[in-house]
């Protein structure tokens, strides 16, 4: 759940250089141990291997899109009890139902609004800590 | 000269002359047993057919083509939007980073530039995101899921969003909701962008003063109606306000920002979900736009 410091594991699926760069600077910054993974496929190996506290899923990904893993994280015993927020460009509507649907906890859009997030964050890590 | 044929009465024989000349030639009989023949010379009439159905053609393909153009524009537009997207989020989320590290660090001189960069940034992202759904709708890619959907709840939401947005300008925010006001026919989400982008309208425009937004529900429509105390619209400006890429004038885009677009989306995402938007508008008194959608699932859809 979280490193020798004290700090929370967040596995973060995201192929954009400049996102993963903001998310991972400011989190950092927050008292969080962000892991990257750039593509759904290493995204499910990553959560296996690092059991985060919660996955950052973005939904457009390449070789196995957001969907997709969030789907067989949550199908899978190990680590179906792991939140996932699903992140996109809200471009696409129905995004959100499609990510729900998906299996994941709550939902974002890009632009990232860091506060809006870190507030979905924070619910669903004491979700999590007081069953 | 004339080739010998039999005719039936009613329909006349057209032949084309070995020197290019039309004929037309029809028979009658007499009374008295003969027969009477009536030659015409009918070349031009047959040119001015040939040149229409030339024309006919041409005007297909024409239009054949400027569809094809016209869908090309709109892939364009949808796919550049969405690549438009990516860095401009870059560029938002690290100057958005940026300024709350120099918060955090005391370099107050910096404050003010890093919020210009997120405010322009934000315009733009606006302004994409409105070409995007322009361009979907132009394209007959953007989809409406109607759902019965209730209201109270769907205007709580609303009313939660705007209270902030209208306390900016110093206004008071009023929201008239009855509780036994039933379900609307309509997309949520594309609903919510027509209602939150007239108050949002409504909000800009008044300054220290009023706006409301009253549901209701009348001969099978509900309607909701956002009225302010606003600047109001001039009766030469109102005829142009759901057109796109236009505010009322030039200097309105300088003062108050936005795209123009807001009201021409509004409208059209209105129309697809079976109602429409109209506008009444005092300059100085204050504006009411009403839109509408059924009450009751529509029995042509």
């Amino acid at each position: 759940m979280s490193d020798a410091s004290g700090r929370i594991r967040v596995v973060y699926v995201e192929d954009d250089g400049d996102n993963v760069y903001v998310l991972t600077r400011r989190l950092g910054r927050r008292g969080f141990d962000v892991v990257v993974a750039g593509d759904g496929a290493a995204g499910i190996e990553t959560v296996r291997k690092t059991h985060p506290a919660l996955v950052l899923m973005d939904m457009s990904l390449p070789v196995m899109d957001g969907w997709e893993a969030t789907r067989r994280l949550k199908a899978d015993p190990a680590t179906r009890d792991i939140p996932v927020i699903g992140l996109s460009s809200h471009a696409m509507i129905g995004d959100r139902e499609v990510a729900l649907s998906a299996g994941c906890d709550d939902y974002d859009t890009k632009p990232i609004e860091f506060e809006r997030l870190l507030a979905k964050m924070h619910h669903l890590l004491v979700r999590g800590a007081t069953p | 000269m004339a080739p010998s044929v039999h005719l039936s009465q009613s329909a006349p024989l057209e032949l084309k002359l070995s020197d290019g000349r039309w004929l037309s030639i029809s028979e009658r009989r007499t009374q008295e047993g003969g027969v009477v023949g009536i030659y015409a010379d009918i070349t031009t009439l047959k040119q001015r057919e040939e040149e229409l159905s030339c024309l006919v053609d041409s005007l297909a393909v024409a239009r054949d083509e400027a569809q094809e153009a016209n869908h090309a524009k709109s892939r364009f537009l949808a796919t550049m939007s969405h690549e438009l997207r990516t860095p401009l989020n870059a560029i938002l989320g690290i100057g958005d980073m940026m300024r709350e590290e120099a918060e955090e660090a005391g370099l107050d001189d910096l404050l003010d530039p890093l919020g210009r960069i997120n405010r322009a940034g934000r315009h733009l992202l606006q302004l994409v995101d409105d070409v995007l759904d322009l361009s979907k709708i132009e394209a007959g890619r953007l989809e409406v899921q109607i759902e019965d959907l209730p209201l109270r709840s769907f205007v709580a939401d609303i009313e939660t969003t705007v209270r902030l947005l209208a306390a900016r300008n110093g206004n008071r925010f009023v929201c008239d909701c009855p509780a036994d006001i039933g379900n609307v026919q309509a997309d949520p989400t594309r609903l919510r962008q027509v209602v939150l982008n007239l108050l949002g309208n409504a909000c800009k425009f008044t300054e220290r003063g009023e706006v409301r937004l009253d549901v209701s529900c009348d001969a099978g429509r509900i309607k909701f109606a956002v009225a302010d105390t606003g600047i109001g619209i001039s009766e030469e400006q109102l005829p142009k306000l759901f057109a796109e890429f236009t505010q009322a004038d030039a200097s309105t885009t300088r003062r108050y920002g936005g795209t123009g677009l807001g009201l021409a989306i509004s409208r059209r995402l209105c129309r697809m979900m079976g109602g429409d938007i109209g506008v009444v508008s005092k300059p100085g008194i204050g504006s009411t736009f009403t839109a509408w959608l059924p009450a009751r699932p529509d029995v042509r859809r």
